[in-house]
This record gives C-alpha cells, sequence and structure tokens, in this order.
C-alpha cells in the first residue's frame, strides 16, 4: 500500500480502535485490522502525533501494579474521521478509474 | 533479549533525544511487552513482537524535524562523527544557515510592509481629508461658496476613501498576520515539527481508576 495512504489509513484506524470505550497500546494493536500491519513501533510515533493534535487524550491508570497508558477520541479526532470519511468517495472513484482503464488497456 | 536488554539498548540508540522523551520511549515498549506477556507470550516472544531496535529507534526518530532528525541519527552512528561533520562542513552550513536566516527574515518583514502600505494610503486620505475641511472653515471665513463646496467635497471623498481604505487595511492586516505566521511556521519546519496544529485541549484527562 503506498505510504501516504497507509498512514491515513492507519490514522483512521487506531482513532476508531479509541473511538469507542478507552483503550491502550496492545489492545488497539489486536483491535486494528491485520492487514495494515500495525505494530507497536507504528503505534507508537501515531498516537504522540494524534495525541500532540487533540484528536486523543491520554491518561495512565494502574492495572496489575503497573502503569498503563489508556487513550479516548476527543472531538476533534471525531471530526478528523468524519473528514476522513467524507473522502471515500473520491478515493472510490479514483478506484474505479484505474479499474477501469486497467481493464480496458488489456 | 530480555525485556530489560531491549529498554536499555532501545535507551542507547534514542540518546540523542531529551531524557524525559526517552523515558516516555521506554515506558510505552515496557507496557506493550508486558501486556504481550500477560496475553500468554514468553518473554523473548513478546520482546520479539516489538520488532528491531533499529526499527524501534529509526521510527521514533523519525517523527523529529529534518535538521534535528540529521542530527540525532549521524550523532548515534557516533557523537565524534558529528562533531568532525560539524566542523569540517562549517564553511557550507555557517553561511547556508546565515543565508536561510536572512531570507526568512526577508520574507517576513516584506510581508509586514505590505500591510504597512495600505495603512500609509489609508492615512494619506484621511490627512487629506481633514485638509480639505481644513480649507473649508477657510472658505467659510472669507465667504467664498464655490471654493467652501469644492474644499468640503474633496475633504467628505478623501475622508470616505481613508475609511474604506482603512476598513481594507484592516482585513489587509488579518490576512497578512495569517500569511506571516503561517510563513513562520513554514520557515522553522526543517528545525521544528508542529503537527499539533488543533488545540490541546483535555490532553491530560483526570485519573480515573482501571
Amino acid at each position: 500500500m503506498e505510504a501516504q495512504m497507509k498512514r491515513g489509513f492507519l490514522e483512521a484506524c487506531v482513532l476508531a480502535a479509541v473511538s469507542g470505550e478507552e483503550s491502550y497500546g496492545y489492545q488497539i494493536v489486536k483491535d486494528v485490522p491485520a492487514s495494515m500491519g500495525l505494530t507497536e513501533s507504528t503505534l507508537y510515533p501515531l498516537l504522540k502525533r494524534l495525541e500532540k493534535a487533540g484528536c486523543i487524550t491520554a491518561r495512565s491508570a494502574e492495572h496489575n501494579g503497573r502503569l498503563r497508558r489508556y487513550y479516548r477520541i476527543t472531538e476533534t479526532g471525531h471530526e478528523r474521521i468524519a473528514e476522513l470519511l467524507a473522502e471515500w468517495p473520491s478515493v472510490q472513484e479514483i478506484y474505479r478509474y484505474v479499474k477501469g482503464a486497467h481493464h480496458d488497456a488489456r | 533479549m530480555t525485556r530489560d536488554e531491549f529498554l536499555n539498548r532501545l535507551g542507547e540508540l534514542l540518546a540523542c533525544l531529551p531524557a524525559d522523551q526517552v523515558r516516555e520511549t521506554q515506558e510505552f515498549y515496557a507496557e506493550a511487552i508486558a501486556d504481550r506477556m500477560e496475553d500468554g507470550m514468553t518473554e523473548a516472544e513478546a520482546v520479539a513482537a516489538m520488532g528491531t531496535l533499529g526499527e524501534v529507534a529509526e521510527a521514533t526518530l523519525d517523527e523529529l524535524p529534518a535538521v534535528p532528525r540529521a542530527i540525532a541519527r549521524t550523532k548515534r552512528k557516533s557523537t565524534a562523527l558529528l562533531w568532525a561533520l560539524a566542523i569540517v562542513g562549517s564553511p557550507v552550513w555557517i553561511p547556508l544557515l546565515l543565508a536561510f536566516v536572512a531570507v526568512a527574515a526577508t520574507v517576513y518583514i516584506c510581508i509586514w510592509v505590505l500591510a504597512l502600505c495600505v495603512w500609509i494610503v489609508a492615512a494619506a486620505f484621511g490627512g487629506a481629508g481633514v485638509v480639505g475641511l481644513l480649507f473649508t472653515a477657510d472658505g467659510i471665513i472669507i465667504g467664498h461658496v464655490p471654493y467652501v463646496l469644492t474644499s468640503m467635497g474633496m475633504g467628505f471623498v478623501s475622508i470616505g476613501v481613508a475609511l474604506l481604505a482603512g476598513a481594507g487595511a484592516w482585513t489587509a492586516s488579518k490576512q497578512i498576520a495569517c500569511l506571516s505566521a503561517l510563513w513562520a511556521k513554514k520557515a522553522v519546519s526543517p528545525f521544528w515539527k508542529d503537527r499539533g496544529n488543533k488545540s490541546r485541549r483535555g490532553a491530560e484527562a483526570a485519573p480515573l481508576t482501571a
């Protein structure tokens, strides 16, 4: 998958993963579709970026005698998801065009 | 590799970053390893699932702006190499840096000079309007009606244009303020990355129990 497109999809997936109840790193890795290939090393910078952009909030809470960091989506994050979803029709249009052109060429 | 070995080595690889950033990164990976072990993995498996140390360090450094990233990567390879490059390359990078600062400052000043020009035009019309009204007063004193009417007309027209130009200058100034902020952001982007374009509202939520 093209890097920039994958980055956008990953961002949407991570926001979606924390859009219901708050979640934590490993749970997010498990929740995001495996096809995205999300790992902790990809997730960490992404979470920092989203937190800095005000799309998610983070808090530390005790879990089994250690601290675990929980993330939750903010209103800005919901707006970001809505923006990404609004782009979907144009992505579909591009897909149809490329597919049609590819099919005609064969 | 054990969890502690992984985290210590990661700390060494990220030594070029501020200490609190390194600690925060280590805590994230310590938590991820602990969560995977809770999920049934062995310590070695959980550490291996994080990816190679090089990948993990690179992913963290990738978030830095261009210039600090280049410095961090060079420093990671060797601090001596960084100093050697900084000293040997100084005849190149110092003039380049000065030129960059000069260009950035010049563009910034030019943007604001534009706004100043519009305000000067507005002020000039305002001044002309006041003078026109003063001439009107003179005309009244000498009792010359056509002169009074002409001066009054010119005075009011000038004041009207000044008000319009002032309103335009105010709008232009606001636009230019946005433009200059955008330029300042672009100028510092190689050194300082600000992806957080929205406010950090609620960045730290109140602690709750797990």
